[in-house]
């Protein structure tokens, strides 16, 4: 029998729960929940750029974690910390020189019992952590709410949560870039975001969009090549998932890639003096794919395949990464004209 | 039926505790936000351009100043890009991606900041949103605003809408649209207006996230109207004045009331430069700007005011130091008139000086000038009132 008076009480519990759970964080609370129980807090190696510190995403429920690569990694003690506080060890699986991500693989620390005898810690089992299942981070579009996680300045001690920043997706570019003098290898598109992660610590930290879904890996610390500024940017997941694929399921990975042949388009180019030198046309060989599209002699070339060329350099960088048989565009300037003209590399003899 | 509330109340729990948050309305207001930003961001986006600039000047000190007395030439090239120099010391790396402007107006103006042609490049292309791609012109260059007008040879452009000037208010959301990582899109960085009038009411502030990756962008509104161009800016001058404010939620925007004060100038090829006084100031003296050295030539010789006189006001703002007179004076382009109160003794007088520059100033000399005509109508002798 359900008396008015129940009802009354059927009704408050119903809208007090109701007002409980839109007591949210400004609506950040899905994205903020999800990072602070899936991102974990390394402290490893201190020594010159590296701070000591940094932050990692766990991407298996049995404490997979994938972070950058980093000079903390080398210590012979690396820490791993989760949300609760539990210090965990763990062995570096793989370090990636291309993508300059990293593999951990958490494992308990040996203990010590009251009479100072080492004891191997509680095993690790499977389903005991919360990870991140990669999101699709094609589906950003700039001006989305973006939200980051991770430690920057190891602020978040012992149990205490990380620090999170909410900013917007600015867009998606080639990473361009440089660590101190040293060009950065890994080149390949990355999320430009509008909120600061070029911070000691905050490297392998998460990034997350506004449902709490998985979007990207906040990379290392580099300096922009083409804006000289410190670049806050986050490697797509799926850059991040391939490469957590390729080690944890190396014979799924698809065999040795082909050798490369070096595409081949006939332009000689006019190299004098050094730094930022233009890319002109010195000469045009015969019965090359150039001379076929039309190139001449004393043509400023300002853009290959949609890439803006502003050196010699550049121009063979974007060059190097073709392959005999692409077609591509490219604009010169002609007599103060611009005019387009589309080259198809052939293979270098 | 009767059972309906509990089954209700049951079902509220089961979905609370299912999505503890999504029942938030926050998450909603958070959402719509998003998809304006959107709006506003694909409303304005045809009307930004993509500049490229080819090749240029090296690093080196530019700016107004003579080039260094030695250059260095050992022959061997940098290994790394050295930080532009300018004429105060500030160092910056300028640029050397592609930047953003935007249409001005349909005969192919296109309006950017002086920032991006530091370099003074040799050729300046522009990629239309709609793909065409042109050969510009710099026609001239505001280095006081930061604001640079390229021409392209097209005609019909539209033309993005602006926010008038007098709706502009301090929290109004703000994105900041740039070019400078390359990319399909331009950039965005969202922020608000954190203050009106800021450089001698010369631009807006904004929290957005400048840097050389969007100076010479637009600072749009949640409607997608042009607030203004985001340059780099101080309150001190040099033409690499502020950019090392970049990223850290102080920037400024130039509004458009100001653009259109020059913009038909800048289009005849007129350029603005920093103005000057020709004066060394004495930092030593107590409280009061005084004059220790006059550049000969100079306006301020011309006109007799001789070493050991004191500035009192510069532009009605009252002078106590050196500091005073920059801040008085620094938004002043070379050309315009700073109205000056200059004490000497007993005598207080008022100039109007046309501000020169710095290529048109003599050395700084420290003897008296020529006798001043006492016929001279702009000096206006008067007693002190506080003067015993």
């Amino acid at each position: 029998m359900v008396t008015g008076k129940h009802r009354t009480f059927c009704y408050v519990c119903g809208i007090v729960l109701a007002a409980a759970s839109s007591l949210s964080a400004g609506g950040f609370d899905p994205a903020i929940e999800a990072l602070s129980s899936r991102v974990v807090r390394l402290f490893g190696l201190k020594a010159g750029l590296s701070a000591g510190y940094g932050s990692g995403v766990l991407v298996t429920s049995d404490g997979v974690v994938v972070t950058v690569v980093s000079l903390l990694l080398d210590a012979e003690r690396l820490r791993v910390v989760t949300e609760d506080g539990t210090v965990y060890g763990a062995d570096v699986l793989k370090q990636d020189r291309d993508t300059q991500l990293a593999l951990l693989r958490l494992k308990p620390l040996s203990q010590y019992d009251r009479r100072g005898r080492s004891v191997q810690g509680d095993a690790i089992e499977d389903g005991q952590f919360s990870y991140f299942k990669p999101g699709d981070s094609s589906t950003l579009r700039p001006g989305d709410w973006v939200i980051a996680g991770g430690n920057p300045f190891k602020v978040a001690q012992g149990d205490e949560p990380i620090s999170t920043t909410v900013g917007v997706f600015s867009t998606r570019a080639e990473l361009d870039a440089r660590r101190k003098t040293r060009d950065f290898p890994f080149r390949g598109e990355v999320l430009v975001i509008d909120t600061i992660t070029s911070t000691p610590g905050s490297p392998g930290g998460a990034l997350v969009n506004l449902d709490g879904e998985w979007v990207g890996l906040i990379g290392r610390l580099v300096v922009s090549n083409r804006t000289h500024t410190n670049f806050n940017y986050a490697v797509p997941v799926e850059t991040v998932t391939d490469f957590v694929q390729s080690v944890l399921h190396p014979e799924a990975a698809p065999a040795h890639k082909p050798a490369t042949v070096a595409a081949f388009h006939g332009i000689k180019l006019f190299e004098l003096g050094y730094l930022k030198k233009l890319v002109y046309v010195d000469s045009v060989k015969r019965r090359s794919p150039a001379r076929a599209a039309g190139v001449k002699k004393d043509d400023l070339i300002v853009s290959v395949g949609g890439k803006s060329v502003s050196d010699i350099a550049s121009f063979q960088q974007v060059m190097r990464r073709k392959k005999p048989g692409d077609t591509l565009q490219l604009v010169v300037i002609r007599n103060e004209q611009i005019k387009t003209m589309t080259i198809e590399l052939a293979e270098a003899k | 039926m009767r059972w309906f509330p509990i089954v209700a109340s049951c079902m509220a729990l089961v979905t609370t505790a299912a999505q503890p948050a999504r029942a938030g309305e926050d998450f909603d207001i958070l959402k719509t936000r998003q998809s304006l930003f959107h709006d506003a961001i694909d409303s304005v986006v045809p009307y930004i351009v993509r500049i490229e600039t080819i090749g240029g000047a090296q690093p080196r000190v530019v700016g107004e100043t003579a080039p260094p007395e030695e250059e260095e030439d050992d022959g061997s090239p940098p290994p790394q890009p050295m930080p532009f120099q300018d004429n105060l010391g500030s160092q910056f790396m300028v640029a050397d991606g592609p930047t953003a402007g935007i249409i001005f107006d349909a005969d192919g103006w296109i309006l950017t900041s002086s920032f991006n042609f530091v370099r003074e490049p040799a050729h300046i292309t522009i990629h239309l949103t709609d793909g065409r791609d042109y050969v510009a012109e710099l026609v001239a260059r505001d280095r006081v605003r930061k604001l640079a007008l390229l021409k392209i040879d097209a005609t019909g452009l539209q033309t993005p809408e602006w926010v008038p000037v007098s709706e502009i208010r301090v929290g109004m959301r703000t994105i900041a649209l740039g070019r400078g990582f390359g990319g399909e899109s331009p950039s965005a960085t969202v922020g608000i207006v954190s203050a009106l009038n800021r450089m001698d009411g010369n631009a807006v502030q904004t929290d957005a996230k400048l840097s050389p990756a969007n100076y010479g962008g637009p600072l749009i509104d949640l409607r997608g109207r042009v607030l203004g161009i985001c340059v780099p800016m101080a309150q001190r001058p040099g033409e690499l004045a502020g950019v090392e404010f970049y990223d850290a939620g102080i920037g400024f925007a130039v509004t458009k009331d100001r653009v259109e004060e020059i913009v038909a100038e800048l289009k005849e090829g007129v350029s603005f430069y920093r103005g000057w006084l020709g004066v060394s100031i004495n930092t030593r003296a107590q409280n009061n700007c005084m004059i220790r050295a006059v550049a000969d030539p100079s306006p301020v010789r011309e006109l007799g005011i001789r070493p050991g006189d004191i500035i009192a006001t510069a532009n009605g703002h009252e002078l106590r130091s050196i500091k005073n007179l920059r801040q008085a004076i620094y938004m002043v382009p070379a050309g315009e008139v700073v109205q000056l109160v200059i004490r000497h003794g007993d005598l207080e007088s008022c100039y109007e000086v046309v501000l020169a520059r710095n290529t048109e100033l003599g050395a700084l000399v420290q003897n008296e000038p020529p006798p001043i005509d006492p016929a001279n109508p702009f000096i206006k002798p008067k007693k002190l009132p506080w003067k015993r």
